[in-house]
């Protein structure tokens, strides 16, 4: 797995957790825990980088983890720009974290979706 | 929209403040809706995943945490967990944003049906409590924006929530009483710590004891930690700033000078740690733009950790009925958001005429004897809040020192160099920098880089803080997608 970073399993051992599942990130299987957030599933995986800026395309990962900063935005079911330290993880779920992608998805619809899902951005 | 439902209290918010409100408010026949983001109740200090007993010696004098989670507890009893509101007894709505507040305390939320998705409802309170909390504050460096750089708060959350390491090994810097606590929970998970790498000198620190005079458990908390620390012979070092995180992809090495009594960098000391994590702060933001946006009047008090919401004696802000408790009346700490949840409830059940079910045990002068004690405990935490935000400050000169090249404004990219040249044009407002630049009109809505272009202007200015302003902020104060309007 190329996008996994060296870190393979950060999770505590003393812990217990909810039921075990998979994800997809990058359209490759991630273990995650019932009752934690995309975030934590992705950084116990060492997947720091998710996603690029918009107008300089540098990587972005985490800051605050506490839904203020949004710079942990990934892509969840087709839905852009969710935020991954407020989403609770849920079996099967189709995460992307575009870290080579250069275009702008801040007010655009994303590919592949129905008519009727339009996903935009208020702010 | 018409309005969906009533409610007598509807509290924003399910951190300290907002618990002990709802936990005194419970029982006296009113309908209370408890707002909150997050799926726990508890806000950003009651966190905990379960775990397996452990050997590792916790130490808590004040005892708020113990006393925290059995409210928690208590209030999860209380209330009905739900995602859509219905305005009988007391509800507790998880994973909603609000949006905005309008006239006559109308509340426009954002939150989940199970069946629908995003969606939005309406509903509206006689009285209003805020408690929005706080955030915590940053001093930008070069490479601040790499993937491996985060809070401390962030690190908390990740192994307190979900019982996950940031990284095997941490370097933790900064200035703030977060980066004892991150680290001792660090040693105890199986993490290693890097260094501790403080912004403050120990000389500045003992200056602010005397703030700290009737806060002796505090003290011996402080003390806990650093023991540990040295047992684990963590490296510690005082008087250090953060010059820059480098690496291409994603944090690779930090390099640290030290700083002379002036706070500038002193050239030649720098040093290099290599590291995956890096985890900072320095101090705590109050989350005051909802009440902004309600048109709660602001304040600006550095002792309170800057802009916070006015409010009178009885906590009632300058909106009729609209009233706000916890870190957005001034960072402080948990003692006074407890006592501010306490007074707030009280102040409504007066206001709602009963005062009769109140059940004021413990004063021979009933209600009044209540308000005097509460008030005093309140001043009290205040004067450790004063402890508290000194601790975490940076000089002026830090800010005034960002190079040009560093990123101040994380969502829309723009540099310290970019804000230098609009300030030498005449844009010396937070509004004025706004419009030249766009700092501030990302994705946070300038919740992250507000604060620091507020201390950026004032150093390089010398502008005070209230000519400056306030950021003015508009509903919807949290991003939402164009489906959760399409769905309701």
């Amino acid at each position: 797995m190329d996008n996994i970073g060296i870190e393979t399993d950060l999770r505590i051992g003393s812990v217990q957790r909810g039921q075990k599942i998979t994800l997809t990130v990058d359209g490759k299987p991630v273990t995650a825990y019932e009752g934690e957030t995309v975030h934590a599933a992705l950084v116990a995986s060492g997947i720091q980088i998710l996603g690029t800026t918009r107008k300089t395309h540098q990587n972005r990962g985490i800051l605050c983890g506490m839904g203020i900063c949004y710079q942990c935005r990934v892509e969840i079911n087709g839905i852009p720009d969710q935020r991954a330290c407020m989403t609770q993880v849920k079996a099967n779920m189709d995460i992307l974290t575009h870290p080579n992608e250069s275009h702008n998805t801040d007010m655009a619809p994303s590919p592949g979706k129905q008519g009727s899902e339009i996903q935009g951005e208020i702010q | 929209m018409t309005v969906q439902c009533k409610y007598h209290v509807i509290i924003v918010g399910c951190g300290l403040a907002g618990m002990y409100a709802a936990d005194t408010l419970a029982g006296k026949g009113l309908d209370i809706l408890i707002i909150d983001e997050n799926v726990h109740a508890g806000g950003q200090l009651l966190r905990k995943v379960p775990k397996k007993a452990s050997w590792f010696p916790r130490m808590e004098p004040d005892g708020m945490k113990k006393k925290g989670f059995s409210l928690a507890q208590r209030v999860k009893r209380l209330s009905r967990e739900t995602n859509i509101p219905s305005g009988r007894g007391m509800e507790r709505l998880i994973q909603a944003q609000v949006l905005g507040i309008f006239s006559e305390n109308r509340l426009l939320i954002q939150t989940f049906s199970p069946n629908k998705g995003e969606t939005m409802v309406d509903v509206q309170a006689d009285h209003l409590i805020l408690a929005t909390g706080a955030r915590e504050r940053y001093l930008p460096f070069k490479g601040w924006d790499l993937p491996g750089v985060i809070s401390l708060g962030a690190a908390q959350i990740l192994m307190k929530s979900h019982g996950v390491l940031p990284a095997r090994e941490t370097l933790i810097a900064g200035s703030s009483p977060l980066q004892m606590v991150l680290a001792t929970e660090l040693l105890a998970n199986g993490g290693r710590v890097s260094a501790l790498l403080d912004e403050n000198t120990l000389k500045t620190k003992l200056s602010f004891l005397p703030h700290i005079k009737n806060h002796w458990p505090k003290l011996l908390e402080g003390g806990f930690h650093m023991g540990k620390m040295a047992l684990a012979r963590t490296p510690m070092e005082q008087g250090v700033r953060i010059v820059e995180a480098c690496g291409g992809e994603r944090l690779k090495s930090v390099i640290v000078a030290k700083t002379n009594f002036k706070g500038h960098v002193i050239r030649g000391t720098e040093t290099t740690w290599p590291t995956r994590s890096l985890a900072m702060g320095y101090g705590f933001v109050p989350n005051i733009e909802l009440p902004v946006q309600a048109g709660c009047g602001v304040s600006y008090d550095k002792d309170k950790g800057g802009w916070v919401i006015q409010v009178d004696d009885h906590l009632e802000t300058s909106v009729p009925s609209v009233y706000a408790a916890g870190e957005i009346t001034g960072i402080a700490g948990a003692k006074k958001s407890h006592v501010e949840g306490k007074l707030v409830a009280l102040s409504i059940l007066e206001k709602l005429g009963k005062m009769d079910q109140v059940g004021v045990t413990d004063g021979k002068d009933g209600l009044q004897g209540e308000y005097r004690r509460l008030m005093a405990q309140r001043r009290r935490q205040m004067d450790y809040g004063v402890f508290l935000n000194d601790l975490c400050r940076v000089p002026s000169s830090a800010y005034a020192a960002i190079p040009d090249d560093t990123v101040i404004c994380r969502c829309e990219e723009i540099t310290m160099g970019q804000i230098k040249k609009s300030l030498g044009q005449g844009f010396n407002t937070t509004g004025g920098l706004k419009k030249a630049t766009r700092c501030g009109m990302g994705r946070c809505q300038g919740r992250t880089c507000g604060p620091i272009i507020l201390d950026i202007i004032t150093a390089l200015t010398r502008k005070k803080p209230e000519t400056i302003g306030a950021s003015h902020t508009r509903a919807p104060v949290k991003n939402v997608g164009v489906s959760a309007f399409l769905n309701s």
